[in-house]
């Protein structure tokens, strides 16, 4: 660094090798470098104040390279302002950190011949640079607003300048700033705040555990030009439009002068749930909500919060019949189809299309609020979050972002509204399915008892042996004596099923009622049931078994001795009939019950979650491969 | 959730490996135990 005397008042000047210009921090006059001599070329204004939390000498990293700031140049165009800060990496190479709107980008300067010959810059076309294919995003007329610290150029105010923005894939981001017969190209990518690891950054009044100004000084405050009542910005520098606490115009504040851009909205006069001023951390980040709208599309409305926090930017709450999404805008443009789209690996699905016209607004916003601007509007869902592009045909500007489901009483909890919010109707697009497991693991478990139990019914079925012990014929005769009949047998093995078929083949239109007594013959324990057959037919129907299978459980081992005594219709003279007994028998009746008992929960589970599915997917145009239905194939 | 499930699954499961070791029949009360037969054989067979 070498130090001069400001020409003006003689405080010192630093420059480092990197810079040419710099603003005397004593009497903000701009000094010339020139060889080894400086030359006065005029005085700047203080810039006007902004919730920048970057200052000269704040101290950052980009990937693994630290970096110091040491000047910044402000820049304004049409619609709205954002600050250059020059930064020196420790490498000794020089780069820019661009602030706008909350987000951060970081470049270098690139050789201008790297950039491709005869191209001309229109919003919406594709560049190729340094082997990547780049969008540009915006082309825009810019001039310097203001300036502080040192620069590597004379950023005198009122310098023009034609500046194009560039995006690509993994947040890639250029710029081409082109000022009389001279580009400059610089390439970099988008940054979150966290990731620039900054350091002496500038205390921002009521902010990080800073105590606010007075109302009266407040960061910057403005007058209604229709009421003249005073408004106080909460975030001067981005902020572009305003609306007047006090008689609802809704201002322009892009170029420090204030302009209206529509008068008040009386009729719609919507309390947001979530008052305006509130902060409350979401996500470890702490947010106020700065601004509200009602957007329409046709018949449905829904609300949308801006939040903002001065070093993480701006983030949205959407709320949509009484459903809540947590909205942050995309660094990186996703990879997009008609039907799908895929962010960080997840793929999303096209649920609607539609548009969005701005209803009513209060607060404040970093954008020119349109009433009348129709924003093309697409939504992709992959629950519980959903990707949300926004495109505005006339600017030739698309925006994405990505919602996250937030269920109303936590909303309420971390806003301190309990009770005023109302409650959610029916499944909104991006919900989380509440009857759906996660990752599917109800269906491995259920899989996974599944085979169990089936192997389980396998084995025992196999290993059964279905031993037919004993196999005998009796008759009956109508008012014979029909003497109680035994049959024995032996159980062999541990306790098992003992199995009694009853067979009377010759029934014809009548009954045979068959009385069981088995007998333990060394214990006595007895155990009895009795058997019905009928078989009654006519021509063309039939009804009743001749045959029928009983089956005892638990019969222990031992010697049996079983009582067999038949009755039978009185008409019905004489009948024969067979008695067969089986030990050990397979038995499936406890593995029809034990399965039934097992599927009942996942089916349960099945039928509500599909049932939600319907409900979803109910609102879409879409099927759930994100193709077109058409209402007739719906119907 | 699915603690629970599997808990109940698996206590299924062994219900079942333990029926068919025991030969138990899930809901069958068909020849339920009397004790021992009283008097001479066949002096408890039931008749409709």
């Amino acid at each position: 660094v070498q130090t001069y005397e400001c020409p003006n008042c003689s405080g010192a000047v630093p420059f480092h090798a990197s810079t040419i210009f710099t603003v005397c921090s004593f009497c903000r006059s701009m000094v010339l470098r020139e060889g080894v001599d400086v030359k006065l070329i005029g005085k700047v204004a203080s810039l006007p104040p902004d919730i920048s939390p970057i200052q000269i000498r704040t101290r950052g990293k980009f990937g693994e390279t630290g970096f110091d700031v040491l000047g910044r140049v402000r820049l304004q165009w049409s619609l709205g302002a954002w600050n250059e800060w020059f930064i020196q990496f420790d490498d000794g190479t020089k780069g820019w950190l661009a602030e706008a709107q909350g987000f951060y980008m970081v470049s270098r300067e690139k050789p201008a011949s790297e950039l491709p010959p005869g191209q001309e810059f229109k919003a919406g076309r594709n560049v190729s640079l340094g082997g990547m294919m780049m969008t540009i995003a915006d082309v825009k007329e810019a001039k310097v607003a203001g300036c502080e610290g040192e620069l590597p150029f004379a950023a005198t105010p009122g310098r023009q300048s034609t500046t194009v923005d560039l995006t690509g894939p993994n947040s890639a981001f250029a710029s081409i700033e082109i000022s009389g017969d001279e580009m400059r190209y610089f390439a970099g990518r988008y940054c979150h705040f966290s990731e620039l690891s900054l350091t002496n950054l500038r205390p921002i009044p009521g902010w990080f555990g800073n105590l606010p100004l007075a109302h009266e000084t407040g960061i910057q405050a403005i007058n209604c030009p229709k009421c003249n009542a005073a408004v106080s910005l909460k975030a001067p520098g981005q902020t572009v439009t305003v609306s007047c606490p006090s008689c609802g115009t809704i201002l322009d504040v892009a170029d420090n002068r204030v302009g209206v851009i529509h008068a008040a909205v009386e009729k719609l006069n919507i309390k947001p749930a979530i008052p305006l001023g509130t902060r409350a951390t979401l996500f470890g980040t702490e947010y106020e909500a700065i601004g509200f709208m009602q957007r329409a599309d046709g018949p449905y409305t829904w609300f949308e919060y801006l939040l903002f926090n001065p070093h993480h930017g701006y983030t949205w709450l959407v709320n949509y019949e009484g459903h809540w999404n947590y909205v942050e805008r995309l660094l990186e443009t996703p990879d997009s189809t008609l039907s799908k789209t895929i962010h960080d690996g997840v793929e999303y699905t096209l649920f609607l299309r539609g548009t969005a016209k701005v209803r009513y607004v209060v607060g404040e916003f970093y954008w020119r609020v349109e009433f009348n601007e129709k924003a093309q509007t697409a939504d992709y869902i992959a629950p519980p979050y959903m990707l949300s592009s926004e495109s505005y045909p006339e600017l030739r500007e698309i925006t994405w972002s990505r919602g996250r489901y937030m269920e109303s009483d936590a909303i309420a909890e971390i806003f301190g509204v309990k009770d005023q919010l109302r409650e959610p109707v029916g499944v909104y697009m991006n919900q989380p399915n509440p009857w759906a497991s996660a990752g599917g693991s109800l269906g491995w478990t259920t899989a996974l008892l599944l085979a169990v139990l089936v192997a389980i019914q396998i084995f025992s079925v196999a290993r059964a042996r279905n031993e037919l012990v004993a196999d005998k014929d009796f008759t009956y005769v109508a008012g014979g004596s029909n003497t109680i009949a035994a049959i024995e047998f032996e159980v062999k093995g541990g306790r098992q099923p003992v199995a009694i078929t009853s067979v009377a083949p010759s029934l014809n239109n009548n009954w045979m009622e068959i009385a069981y007594e088995l007998q333990a013959i060394q214990t006595g324990e007895s155990r009895h049931f009795v058997e019905g057959l009928e078989y009654y037919y006519g021509s063309d129907w039939s009804e009743g078994r001749r045959k029928k299978t009983s089956v005892l459980p638990a019969v222990a081992p031992g010697k049996y001795r079983l009582l067999v005594e038949a009755a039978a219709d009185p008409q019905m003279p004489q009948a024969n009939y067979r008695v067969q007994v089986q030990t050990d028998v397979p038995v499936w009746r406890n593995f029809v019950i034990c399965l039934a008992l097992l599927l009942a929960y996942p089916l349960y589970r099945y039928a509500r979650a599909r049932s939600f599915e319907n409900q979803r997917w109910a609102q879409s145009d879409y099927d759930t491969s994100g193709q077109f239905v058409s209402e007739d194939d719906e119907e | 959730m699915n603690i629970k499930f599997l808990i109940v699954g698996a206590a299924l499961c062994l219900y079942l490996a333990l029926s068919h070791s025991r030969g138990w029949l899930l809901f069958s009360t068909l020849g339920s135990r009397h004790g021992a037969s009283p008097g001479p054989r066949g002096a408890g067979l039931f008749h409709k």
